[in-house]
């Protein structure tokens, strides 16, 4: 299946959403790949990739995820993932690619961390 | 030979083969009633070892044929992957360490552990200058 790849920028572009649909493997990975690094070239603080169309991912895919998160990371953002159907979240889970708070099943779970991160940017950490 | 409950395929060594793979997996195992969760692990393990085997397993840029062969069997669907590519035994290639924190883990040898996972058992040997490699998936119900 084809992949194909759209990217959000939020306001002020520290904060980027990545929505891959259709399947990430050893094929298509690499369009994933450049729409990534395009974003982490905007040097942001957050990278969401919403997995909510995407039915398949290989170790190709995870790749690109792993990658991104270890740029993230040296620069002190992270990446994130969000709206996993259970076979795309077995995939992640089996190579540990994110550590297991960084991946959110629902955008429910993810907005309330969001809410939770800026309570803290605002007000410091709790307590 | 039941059509239902066999099927080979031959792809040339080309990842874009790996798309047309697919497909015909995917067709051959919902026919025989397996879930799409069932059908996502065999996807996934035939195409870390076939992908695997293109991207490392020659070297002289000539077309090869991959065959891989699919089996219903009671309780399991039975996989042969067969190819005249280097000899590569997956289960004996050393697992990338997932524990380590993200900046020191492998980008590598990620496609191996997710095959040994998905899958239940796996055989490997090497006869005739060419590659076999089995593997079998448990079912719900066939």
């Amino acid at each position: 299946m084809p992949l194909k790849v759209t990217v959000e920028a939020k306001p002020g572009g520290t904060y980027f959403i990545i929505r891959p649909s259709g399947s990430i493997d050893a094929t298509t990975f690499q369009i994933l790949a450049n729409e990534v690094e395009s974003v982490l070239n905007q040097s942001p603080t957050l990278i969401i990739f919403d997995l909510d169309q995407v039915g398949y991912v290989s170790s190709a895919g995870i790749g690109v995820v792993l990658a991104a998160e270890k740029v993230m990371k040296k620069a002190g953002g992270k990446a994130l993932l969000v709206n996993l159907k259970p076979q795309i979240r077995k995939v992640f889970d089996i190579v540990q690619a994110l550590p297991p708070q960084q991946l959110f099943n629902n955008t429910r779970d993810l907005d309330e961390y969001l809410a939770e991160m800026q309570r803290q940017v605002r007000e410091g950490p709790s307590a | 030979m039941d059509a239902r409950k066999t099927r080979e395929f031959r792809i040339l060594n080309r990842l874009p083969e790996l798309d047309a793979l697919a497909d015909g997996l995917r067709e051959f195992c919902l026919a025989a009633g397996m879930s799409e969760e069932e059908f996502g692990d065999v996807r996934l393990a035939v195409e870390e070892a076939v992908s695997n085997t293109i991207r490392h397993g020659y070297g002289d840029g000539n077309d090869h044929a991959i065959h891989v062969r699919a089996s219903l069997e009671p309780g399991e669907l039975q996989l042969e992957i067969e190819d005249d590519a280097r000899a590569f035994n997956p289960l004996e290639a050393p697992l990338p360490d997932v524990d380590l924190p993200v900046e020191k883990k492998p980008e590598g040898g990620l496609g191996i552990l997710l095959l040994r996972s998905v899958m239940d058992r796996l055989d490997y040997r090497r006869s005739g200058g060419r590659n076999f490699l089995r593997l079998a998936r448990r079912l719900k119900r066939t």
